[in-house]
């Protein structure tokens, strides 16, 4: 039971991350450790920087988010994420349809609760 | 900065490892997730602030990072390790070593060398004098530039481990290979030369210099990948392939122009009339005209000034005659080659071979513009004679050869006043002026030749064509010798009434010499009439000499518009005068009437160059056409690179405005052969009664179709229809030179600005304004004229001999034409059949059967009998109205 758990929980994070990232950059652009601190805040959604990275590189390479390298005084120069227009659209749809799940998931159980 | 332990070195690249086999297929880049997790790594480093950094340190960092999670597929599929190339190198605390040879070269022949080469060939032009010029724009300069900026960047940034400026870095060896690989390939020829040269003599690196550098970038690039390799894990270098095509697409764009330019000229000089007109057209929108312009002065055997040329099927324009080239540049530009200063290399030297080398030297023809010759003085002094309507001036002309090789000659052609006659030539030898010898025409020209070829002082005059004169002397000494010679002309005034006359300065119409800015013409013309004049010249009365002068200095590029007006006012009542002289040991009278003719033609055929050089003139002749009343058909055609016709019918109340808003609507381009639309013109008014061809045009340097067409049309029908021509300015007309033999046109001078000389020439041609001729004929010396038929100046028996010898040269067989070459040697005149020629000594005289006039019988200004004749000729006139006067009031007391 427990592994069913698991790994249903593991399937969930893993196509709800896009979503968590795309969402967490849709006011501002911010670099990966400022993004995981932002998605860690997720009850649930636990993610390591080695998880992030190859995530971010492949929404660049589909277009979803650009990059820009900022000096930093703390240490080496900081490479920011910001959503691209499609990024955005991606975001929106990615959003609805989510929704439309969650509250169809809702409504069945909403309906098995009538007597 | 943190130091690596080989321990911590080990972690990390075993964590490299596992993240590129954990993302094979994920759809991350793996060189982008490791640099970025390397960052993240540094940062976490420079916060712990470690001086070594452990195999601890990294291990923990590392887990608190995490692995990323593995694609599926990726794990089942992938090995354990990667291959070699991909195997992340150590972090970049420790930097990749290259060797001390590598760097010299990089710096010597990748940076140091193609930085000297090109600005050593723009001092000195070794390399353009002798084989072909590198470097024919700033363009191609700042492309080279590129080269040792690329390599220098790269060696720069091979110590630095910021991955934004190896991505710039990577750019610059792309553009770098391609720039130095092209101009590795177009310095072949030369690359072995100099690898001969510096073999034998250690000398010639500049010829090598792209090959050099072209090895030396590809040492960049190796080492831009080496360290995108060492400290990001990249097999590639950034940018390369872009840097590549930008090189390549910059190359083009900047010999393009020429590309395009060569192409047009082939398909200009092809023998298909779609493919030239095309090819022309090309040319006029997209070319580099100075290329071009650059291509009517070469005639060396290999050309190869210009990369392109190179290839073989861009060389095919080159198959072309030079003659055919130039005729293109006029086609396409509307100005002929030798009217522009001749092409410089850019910072503004010449090439060796325009500043000092002519080509034409001896020959028929001007030629091409020297560079280093001009005209440093010129004078025009003048003497009008209003009542006899005739003109002498005197032009006087210094030239000077800067050059630094050889001496010159001096070729221009002169536009005579309309009807003017060349009937004194001097030439300054050692400060002493020598007199011409008139002879024959080929007489005088082989004379001429044969002191050219002895390097002696020669000069020499000939027609071409009628009213204009090719005046040809050599040699001017190089370094600053000077040539001062003296043409004296001969002509009638051109009446705009009775009671005044407008006078037409000489003007080039074709020069192989400058005019220097400060070498305006000094312009001094005086007369017993009261002058009038326009624009820089001013009039006035000198007391003490009892006349009238204008003086002034006129720019060359004033004079050559023909827009300066001088008038001239004269005795209405005064229209026979005669004259009396001793040439050649005989005495000639000559009586002359004035005449008014009214003519009105039946209908006119106007033709309208299309040229780019009317452009300025077309919309003044539009609006001077538009309020002159239509009283007979108009025919109007277009010369252009095609012909366009339009026939408008006589409207006895109506005015030429439909005429008017056509010419409004012509696009000038270009230069046009109008020998077509003469042609075709013909065709159109011998068709009617009483006609005209009424050609307004531009210059006319080139002729495509030959004139024979129209040369026999007027033999066949020397009655036919009159031509009529407007040159609307100063330049060459090739149609007229070869039309010298039809007696059938006439030349209509500029008198004042376009607009009143069409309107007048229209009203003449409708019989609304009157025309004037001048009826010259020989009397007996004997014969004793009556007093008021005043004695004139000599000059007007110059004139009657020019008519006498252009009568007998339209007529046929040899016996008028020796007859015609005999009356214009006695009156010493330059004619189609006979030429003046200065030469050296007697030996040469005799040589070539010459003898020099005798300076006693040239004309002069002032000429001393002339202002006694007009003194005396002035107090009969006095005398004459004074009896008119008394017998007037005596009929009125009476």
């Amino acid at each position: 039971m427990s592994d069913l758990l698991d790994n249903w929980t593991i399937q969930a994070r893993k196509g709800i991350l896009e979503l968590a990232v795309l969402a967490a950059l849709a006011d501002k652009e911010c670099y990966a450790y400022e993004l995981v601190k932002s998605v860690a805040e997720i009850p649930g959604l636990v993610i390591s920087e080695g998880t992030i990275y190859p995530l971010l590189s492949r929404l660049r390479a589909q277009g979803m988010v650009t990059t820009r390298l900022v000096e930093s005084a703390e240490g080496p120069a900081r490479k920011y994420y910001c959503l691209t227009a499609e990024g955005r659209t991606t975001l929106e749809m990615m959003d609805n349809y989510m929704n439309t799940i969650l509250r169809g998931v809702q409504m069945l159980r909403s309906r098995k609760d009538q007597p | 900065m943190n130091r690596w332990s080989s321990g911590a070195v080990e972690e990390w690249n075993a964590f490299c490892i596992e993240v590129r086999r954990r993302l094979t297929n994920s759809g991350a880049n793996p060189d982008e997730v490791i640099e970025d997790i390397r960052g993240h790594v540094e940062a976490e480093l420079t916060r712990r602030n470690l001086s070594v950094v452990s195999a601890d340190e990294i291990k923990q960092i590392l887990a608190r990072i995490g692995l990323p999670e593995a694609a599926e597929e990726s794990i089942a599929d992938c090995p354990k390790t990667q291959p070699a190339e991909s195997t992340p190198s150590i972090p970049r605390q420790e930097k990749p070593r290259f060797s001390k040879f590598g760097s010299f070269y990089l710096i010597a022949f990748g940076v140091l060398l193609p930085t000297f080469a090109p600005v050593f060939e723009l001092l000195t032009r070794i390399c353009s004098e002798s084989m072909f010029n590198p470097l024919p724009t700033p363009w191609h300069f700042a492309l080279f530039m590129l080269i040792p900026v690329s390599n220098l960047t790269a060696f720069i940034i091979s110590g630095k481990s910021d991955a934004r400026y190896r991505t710039l870095a990577g750019f610059l060896c792309g553009l770098a290979v391609i720039i130095s690989l092209i101009y590795t390939i177009w310095f072949i020829p030369i690359g072995i030369v100099s690898l001969v040269a510096v073999l034998f003599m250690g000398l010639g690196f500049c010829g090598l210099a792209p090959l050099l550098s072209l090895i030396a970038s590809i040492q960049a690039c190796l080492r831009i990948r080496k360290i995108s390799q060492h400290y990001s894990c990249r097999p590639t270098i950034p940018l390369l392939k872009t840097g590549l095509c930008l090189g390549l697409l910059a190359f083009a764009a900047v010999v393009l122009p020429c590309v395009s330019t060569l192409v047009g000229l082939h398909m200009a000089v092809s023998d298909d009339k779609d493919a030239q007109n095309q090819g022309v057209r090309l040319l006029r929108t997209f070319s580099d005209k100075d290329y071009l312009l650059k291509k009517c002065y070469d005639r060396r055997v290999w050309r190869g000034d210009d990369f392109m040329e190179v290839v073989p099927f861009l060389r095919l324009g080159m198959a072309a005659s030079q003659e055919k080239v130039r005729g293109v540049y006029y086609r396409v530009t509307g100005r002929t080659f030798n009217s522009v200063r001749p092409e410089k290399y850019w910072l503004g030297r010449t090439s060796f071979w325009i500043d000092e080398f002519d080509f034409d030297q001896g020959g028929d023809v001007v030629g091409g513009m020297l560079k280093n010759l001009s005209l440093v003085s010129s004078q025009m002094d003048a003497t009008i004679h209003p009542e006899a309507c005739t003109g002498y001036l005197e032009w006087i002309m210094v030239f000077q050869n800067d050059g630094i090789m050889s001496e010159k000659e001096a070729r221009c052609q002169i536009q005579l006043p309309p009807g003017g006659v060349v009937s004194r030539l001097t030439l300054w030898i050692d400060d002493v002026e020598c007199e011409a010898a008139f002879g024959g025409r080929s007489q005088t020209k082989s004379a001429y030749k044969s002191v050219v070829q002895q390097r002696r002082d020669p000069v020499l005059v000939t027609t071409q064509g009628s009213d204009r004169v090719q005046l040809q002397c050599f040699p001017i000494l190089s370094n600053g010798g000077k040539m001062k010679v003296r043409i004296g002309i001969t002509f009638p005034l051109d009446l705009i009434d009775v009671g005044q006359a407008a006078i037409q300065l000489p003007v080039f119409n074709e020069r192989n010499f400058q005019v220097r800015e400060d070498a305006s013409h000094k312009v001094w013309i005086e007369s017993t009439g009261k002058l009038t004049t326009t624009g820089g010249l001013t009039a006035e009365y000198v007391q003490d000499k009892k006349c009238y002068a204008v003086r002034g200095s006129l720019l060359n590029s004033i004079l050559e518009q023909r827009n300066t007006q001088i008038r001239v006012e004269r005795d209405k009542a005064i229209t026979t005068v005669w004259s009396q002289k001793d040439f050649d040991g005989q005495t000639t009278a000559i009586k002359q009437q004035l005449l008014e003719q009214v003519e009105s033609m039946d209908q006119l055929v106007l033709v309208i160059d299309s040229s780019v050089t009317m452009q300025d003139y077309m919309q003044q002749i539009a609006d001077a056409i538009r309020d002159i009343p239509a009283r007979c058909p108009i025919h109007l055609m277009i010369a252009g690179d095609a012909i366009v016709q339009k026939e408008f019918p006589a409207r006895p109340d109506g005015n030429l405005s439909s005429v008017s808003d056509e010419i409004r609507t012509i696009t000038c381009a270009g230069g046009i052969d109008n020998v077509p639309a003469l042609a075709a013109a013909w065709d159109i008014a011998s068709a009617s009664g009483k006609s005209a061809i009424v050609w307004i045009h531009s210059l006319q340097p080139q002729i495509f179709e030959g004139t024979e067409s129209l040369q026999q049309a007027w033999s066949r029908r020397p009655s036919g229809p009159k031509l009529v021509e407007l040159q609307v300015r100063a330049g060459m007309n090739r149609v007229l030179e070869e039309l010298e033999a039809v007696g059938n046109i006439r030349s209509v001078s500029r008198t004042s600005d376009i607009a009143s000389d069409v309107q007048r020439l229209f009203g003449q041609l409708q019989g609304a304004q009157p025309g004037f001729a001048f009826v010259r004929e020989s009397i007996d010396p004997n014969q004793v004229m009556p007093q008021e038929v005043p004695q004139v100046t000599s000059h007007m028996i110059r004139l009657w001999a020019k008519d006498q010898v252009d009568k007998l040269i339209r007529g046929i067989g040899t016996a008028k034409r020796d007859n015609a070459q005999t009356i214009a040697c006695r009156y010493q005149l330059v004619t189609p059949v006979s030429g003046a020629v200065v030469l050296q000594n007697r030996q040469q005289y005799a040589q070539n059967n010459l003898q020099p006039v005798d300076p006693e019988t040239v004309p002069v200004v002032p000429e001393p009998t002339t202002l006694l004749l007009l003194a005396g000729g002035a107090i009969l006139l006095r005398s004459i109205r004074h009896k008119n006067k008394t017998r007037t009031l005596n009929q009125w007391t009476r």
